[in-house]
């Protein structure tokens, strides 16, 4: 398995290595996350971007050891969080690491409150969980958090119920939650999904403030590669339970090296374009029961659909140049010069690809 | 869609002063103390073969436009013409005929698909009932409806569950054209799917236009998306329409502040445009409580005393193309 | 035959093969099921079972079957439509495999209608054809008094009708293997026909309820409004009434029979289907499916029965299981009580009666057993009834 993938030489926060997670259903054993490693820097943003159902959010949760177990199971590889592991750490470390240390954030900020206690009840509960602070110290602490999340009369809404909140609110709410206990590493699923455009500029606005202030890592989960530009300073990109390219913001979105990342990217519509069709990535996204031999995009691919190796071997993440990996055969500068002899005797010349 | 055709002039929707209200019930015997205006005197009108996008925020009164101009609830005011016939005023029978030249595309491709039928009576019932084709003429059209839309026949002895969301929203359009309809209202109908799915569905519902000269009145809240498919544009705010024009036209030229918010609140796919954003404040009023004056103005950026005593009614700017704003100040926001 | 299983792999697997599959995955549902299965074998052959009249006799030479001969109409009935109810299970299992998905709702329904007009044609047939014998002929003192040779009785040689009070009020005995009751009848052959009056009780009493129900929420929930406000109102005011005691006093006012037992719990016990139903149209209603069928121009008909009702039937399925135990209990708490069927005519809680016997004895076999019997039978329906919500109700998240 590929080691470094990002090469930041700042601290690195949250180092995932080579992990896999499995689900056992009734069909079969789904392969979730498939060897996937990425590293999240102090201070930095990082975002995986992938479709439904790509193992993102399954990666992220992993982290906080959230999968429900059974059916699912972390199979192999390791997190390390500051050096610690916390595959194998014990369930009271864990405890202390959760909303203490790594806050998350969830897609839907209408059941990740619980509607019987007011907003207050909740925010105070994770203060006096991880922090020396009880009672009127722990309340005045959320008051203050609210107002730190922008909300107007933090006096007042500290004492509302959830479904007196709009879905905006209701999202800076869990923020200042997941705040309160001044985490170094926030994992944001999908955090704006649910949200219109407007209230979405300004939570994104709010999470990026925030960063910066309090030097925290994010983790940016989300589908959306127009937020990804925005938001993040590296790009994970993941297909089909494994990553398929990483780089830094600016290289993934004016240099794709994968092919997935570059159909991707040709196939969103863009205000301002004059394109009068869209350019599509055909075929659907596989099924996790029944993934493709070789490298699982294939079948989809403009490049791989036909090629034999494409078909039969599954390309590794590799660094291709600095600071940049993808998983892909046709990467220029991917193949070693053995490969690329073995290739040519074994199948013949190298496919001409245009652009 | 973007393309030279011969503009006829023909319209084929006619929306006036379309209102729907729906009443707020309280206590034990269900008094009507208020009414939440969701739909609040929206007209405009659709050429043949066109399409005109709805864009707005969630809440504005966008999915409650297109259901009550396919009478799947009551309007409370206004008129809807379409293709000659009104269609607020038809006896049930009658609508039950027009029904087949109108049809909707849904968001949510696990909920919109009956769970128990397969996907042969989805797309077939229809026929059946209307009495276009039974036993094998109707199998003949379920395949060929099938293979319009990019599925294969094999697929029609298969339930809903059985597919992916991007395959099941092409078994809700085939359903949608089974009666060979000529006007499609889309709600929503690529908000719910993956990116790379979504872009094959853009592209199906512009092939399928060119191919069955259908028009849309295309509903949603990704302004990208919208432009890219519609010809014009209606921008909708707390139940009203407060910027029309073409699509080229709106992304060049946004007048109305909120427009403009809402471009601007656009996340481009473009990490050197990290532009400097108008981020709007606040959050969309209730519906059953609007503002008084301009809906927008609590949260405008431009509003003055004036804003919030009167609303602008819709005007032509310029003298260019159709071009219609309801705002006081957007010929100064402009200079 | 390639051909076949190769057109096969089109077809879509429907809801009621996923729960089925789902259903038949725990051990306790399908033990609970065979039980049922068991005590419906007993029922339709009772009178092979338990006879004081033998299979085949041979009186002054000639070979008689007093037992066929015997058969009356009822016990008819129960044959034609226990080979009905068969021939429909199997029917359903080759449309799995044989008729198109896209058309098995339509078969079906076809197959359903046919056989119901068989079963319904039939039994009026034999009721108007076939005369009461009365065969009061003793034929055990025959084969005693040595009159009659080569008699072949059933397994419990006794009739639940036919008394004996030599030996009445006797516990078990290698005769008598559970004992006699109060006028001297065998208890296991009363028990065995006993079984027929509880589950046609419990199968035609929550018909009757299911359909009542079915129907009232259905229009409740769909047309919502005034209709369904005032609906509501009638459905509370049955619900507030203590249903046992209603039917006691109905009860007392009408013939003591088994068909009254079963309207009248019919008739009362429909508001909970009524209030399931009416609560899940009102979420199908603004489901986008329904929405879709309404603008593609669907009569109302198909609204309602094609799309809304096999959507929101699920509850109303696991409610109908509970509910058979229900009956069941309520119609041996009747007989309990003397309210029940009248005697001659066996009835599982009219026997638990009689525990206390004439002389005030308490007669243990004749509580045990049928208590036993009742407490079985009530207990898996049970089961079968959690069983198929556990079945549906996953899926349910999932699909619906």
């Amino acid at each position: 398995m590929a080691e470094t993938i990002l090469m930041n030489d700042n601290d690195v926060l949250l180092s995932i290595r080579d992990l896999s997670v499995t689900f056992h259903t009734d069909e079969g054993l789904v392969r979730a996350v498939n060897g996937v490693s990425y590293d999240v820097c102090a201070g930095k943003t990082l975002a995986v971007v992938g479709e439904s159902g790509c193992g993102k959010s399954v990666t992220a949760l992993s982290v906080l050891r959230l999968i429900p177990d059974p059916p699912g199971k972390i199979a192999g590889g390791e997190i390390l969080f500051r050096g610690t592991d916390l595959v194998t750490a014990d369930e009271k470390y864990m405890q202390s690491i959760r909303g203490n240390e790594i806050a998350m954030i969830f897609q839907e900020p209408m059941t990740s409150l619980n509607p019987v206690y007011t907003v207050g009840d909740q925010i105070v509960e994770a203060i006096e969980q991880h922090q020396d602070k009880k009672g009127p110290a722990a309340w005045s602490h959320a008051v203050e958090m609210l107002k730190q999340v922008g909300i107007a009369d933090p006096e007042q809404r500290v004492m509302e119920y959830p479904h007196q909140m709009s879905g905006g609110m209701r999202q800076r709410v869990i923020i200042a939650m997941s705040l309160s206990c001044d985490p170094s590493l926030i994992i944001a699923d999908e955090p704006t999904t649910a949200l219109d455009v407007t209230i979405q500029a300004q939570i994104l606005e709010l999470l990026r403030d925030l960063q910066k202030k309090n030097n925290m890592s994010v983790v940016l989960i989300t589908h959306d590669l127009g937020v990804v530009a925005e938001n993040a300073d590296d790009v994970v990109v993941m297909y089909a339970s494994r990553i398929v390219e990483t780089g830094d913001v600016a290289g993934i979105f004016d240099d794709p090296l994968h092919p997935y990342t570059q159909g991707l990217l040709r196939s969103l519509p863009r205000v301002g374009s004059v394109q009068e069709r869209l350019e599509v990535i055909g075929g659907t996204v596989p099924d996790p029961l029944a993934f493709p031999d070789g490298c699982k995009f294939h079948p989809r691919c403009p490049i791989g659909s036909d090629e034999p190796r494409c078909m039969t071997v599954e390309p590794e993440l590799r660094e291709v140049k600095p600071g940049r990996c993808s998983a892909c055969w046709y990467t220029p500068g991917y193949e070693t010069k053995e490969e690329f002899e073995l290739y040519e005797t074994k199948y013949g010349k190298h496919k001409e690809i245009s652009g | 869609m973007k393309r030279n055709m011969e503009s006829t002039k023909k319209y084929l929707v006619d929306v006036k002063g379309l209102k729907t209200y729906f009443p707020i019930k309280r206590g034990l015997f269900s008094r009507v103390v208020g009414h939440v205006k969701a739909v609040d005197g929206v007209s405009f009108k659709i050429q043949a073969g066109k399409t005109l996008g709805l864009v707005g925020e969630s809440g504005c009164g966008k999915t409650t436009v297109g259901r009550t101009i396919l009478r799947l609830i009551n309007a409370t005011d206004g008129k809807v013409t379409f293709d000659g016939s009104d269609v607020f005023g038809l006896p049930s029978k009658e609508m039950r005929k027009l029904r087949c030249d109108m049809q909707l595309i849904f968001q949510d491709p696990y909920s919109s698909l009956n769970p128990r039928m397969t996907v042969a009576n989805i797309v077939g019932e229809s026929l059946t009932a209307h009495k276009m084709a039974t036993g094998r003429q109707r199998r003949k059209k379920v395949a060929e409806l099938l293979e319009r839309v990019g599925l294969s026949p094999h697929h029609s002895s298969r339930y809903p569950h059985e597919f992916s969301g991007g395959q099941r929203q092409r078994i809700g359009i085939a359903r949608a054209l089974a009666l060979d309809p000529k006007f499609i209202v889309c709600d929503e109908a690529v908000s719910a799917l993956d990116v790379s799915i979504q872009s094959q569905i853009i592209n199906l519902l512009q092939d399928l236009q060119d191919e069955m000269s259908l028009t849309y009145l295309f509903i949603a809240h990704d302004l990208a998306v919208v432009e890219h498919i519609s010809d014009y544009v209606a921008v909708m705010y707390l139940g009203k329409i407060v910027e029309y024009t073409s699509s080229r036209e709106l992304y060049k030229n946004p007048l109305h502040p909120y427009t403009r918010a809402l471009m601007s609140a656009i996340p481009m796919p473009d990490p050197h445009r990290r532009q400097q954003r108008i981020v709007l404040g606040g959050e969309v009023p209730s519906p059953s409580n609007p503002p008084s004056g301009c809906p927008f103005h609590p949260r405008c950026p431009m509003a003055e005393q004036r804003c919030s005593v009167e609303m602008q009614e819709l005007k032509q700017q310029g003298d260019g193309v159709e071009h219609i704003v309801a705002c006081w100040k957007c010929k100064e926001w402009n200079t | 035959m390639s051909k076949t299983i190769k057109q096969h792999t089109d077809w879509g697997v429907s809801y009621g093969e996923m729960v089925s599959r789902e259903f038949f995955k725990n051990r306790l549902n399908v033990v609970s099921l065979v039980f049922i299965i068991f005590l419906f074998a007993i029922a339709v052959f009772a009178p092979f079972i338990a006879n004081d009249k033998p299979l085949v006799i041979r009186i002054d030479g000639e070979l008689t079957f007093p037992l066929l001969r015997n058969l009356n109409a009822v016990d008819y009935s129960v044959f034609l439509a226990a080979i009905v109810g068969l021939f429909q299970i199997w029917l359903i299992r080759r449309n799995k495999k044989r008729v198109n998905p896209t058309r098995r709702g339509e078969v079906l329904s076809r197959q359903i209608m046919i056989n119901a007009f068989v079963l319904v044609a039939g039994i009026v047939f034999i009721f108007v054809s076939l005369d009461k014998r009365l065969d009061a002929t003793n034929y055990k003192r025959m084969v005693e008094s040595k009159k009659a040779t080569g008699a072949v009785f059933p397994l419990v040689p006794f009739g639940f009708e036919r008394t004996d009070l030599a030996v009445r009020e006797q516990g078990p005995s290698a005769e008598h293997w559970l004992g006699t009751d109060d006028v001297g009848a065998d208890v296991l052959c009363r028990l065995i026909h006993g079984s027929r009056i509880s589950l046609s009780v419990g199968f035609v009493a929550v018909g009757i309820s299911s359909v009542i129900g079915v129907f009232i929420g259905a229009i409740l929930g769909y047309f919502g409004g005034k209709v369904d406000f005032i609906g509501m109102r009638f459905v509370e005011i049955m619900m507030a009434i203590p249903t046992f005691f209603l039917i006691i006093t109905i009860v007392a006012f009408f013939p003591r029979s088994l068909l009254n037992i079963m309207i009248i719990i019919g008739v009362t016990k429909w508001t909970g289907d009524a209030r399931f139903i009416r609560a899940e149209f009102f979420r199908l209603r603004g489901q986008d499916f329904v929405q879709a069928a309404r603008a593609l121009g669907l009569p109302l008909r198909s609204l309602l029965f094609r799309h809304m009702l096999p959507n929101g039937i699920a509850p109303v399925l696991v409610n109908a299981t509970f509910g058979i135990a229900g009956a069941i209990f309520i119609e041996a708490a009747l007989s309990f009580l003397g309210f029940g069927v009248a005697p001659p005519t066996p009835s599982w809680g009219q026997m638990l009666s009689l525990g206390v016997g004439t002389t005030g004895r308490f007669l243990w076999w004749l509580s045990l057993f049928p208590g036993l019997a009742i407490f079985l039978t009530v207990t898996a329906y049970n089961l079968v009834g959690e069983g198929l919500r556990d079945a549906i109700d996953p899926r349910l998240r999932k699909a619906a």
